[in-house]
């Protein structure tokens, strides 16, 4: 069941924003180099953004546009579902796009 | 990849050898990892995790024992060492305690090359340079008849 999308006023949305900016870079500039989608997961920048909530649902959506890394765990638990097709699974850009044709659906803009 | 540590942090090893001991094969792509280069794939993310790829019959998990099953059902055979055997395709599985964190291929030549994750594939003369704290120890040699190109 999709979460409903909330409605931030926007200097919220500037701050959520901004903090999701930079738990992105450090995740990113942090995890070195695993192969264990696990602990890029586990990452505590990684948990950080799934701690944001269901805020940053577009956020992840936008971040998979601009540069596709391994957000899909996170999607999965904010979200609770899982729109990427069994015979897509593993190959990145089409897991992004599943993910955002999901987001698409549901009425996310990001 | 935006904001990435490099190899050379990574990997104190290749630090001040890159073009002498190391080279950089390709650009760095998050569309593979090490699991699926090794097994000539460079079109998927092979992880036990959901959504991910991993092959049927292979139970769920990094666990060093579930990568050597992988491999063995690829035509891999543990053997006891990485050198150099003619019409012999070996690879170099590492661990850290009994995960198993990376997987290197032996080129024609020797020399090894390897996927860092989402960063460049590289090749390099040792796999010395690559044991530490981002991919533990070599684990296991494995090896299989080379298939014609």
């Amino acid at each position: 069941m999709a979460l409903p999308i909330p409605d931030l006023a926007s200097d919220q949305v500037s701050t959520l924003k901004r903090t999701f900016d930079h738990l992105v870079s450090s995740w990113k500039s942090d995890r070195g180099l695993i192969v264990s989608i696990e602990k890029m997961a586990m990452h505590p920048s990684y948990q950080q953004i799934i701690a944001m909530g269901p805020r940053v649902v577009p956020l992840l959506l936008a971040e998979l546009e601009r540069e596709p890394d391994h957000w899909f765990w996170a999607l999965h638990v904010l979200t609770g579902v899982d729109p990427v097709p069994e015979e897509d699974s593993g190959n990145i850009l089409k897991m992004a796009r599943a993910w955002k044709e999901w987001g698409r659906q549901q009425g996310y803009e990001w | 990849m935006s904001g990435s540590a490099s190899l050379e942090d990574c990997f104190p090893g290749l630090k001040g050898f890159k073009g002498i001991t190391w080279w950089e094969r390709s650009a760095p792509t998050w569309a593979y990892n090490c699991f699926a280069f090794a097994l000539g794939r460079t079109d998927v993310w092979y992880s036990p995790k959901p959504g991910y790829y991993w092959p049927r019959g292979i139970p769920k998990g990094q666990h060093v024992k579930n990568l050597v099953l992988l491999h063995e059902k690829e035509g891999f055979a543990l053997c006891d060492d990485g050198l150099l055997e003619e019409g012999v395709e070996k690879i170099a599985l590492y661990a850290d305690g009994q995960e198993c964190t990376h997987v290197a291929l032996q080129a024609k030549d020797g020399k090894w090359w390897s996927k860092c994750a989402q960063d460049h594939d590289i090749e390099h003369e040792s796999l010395d340079v690559l044991v530490g704290e981002q991919f533990g120890t070599i684990a296991h040699f494995m090896k299989r008849a080379r298939k014609l190109a």
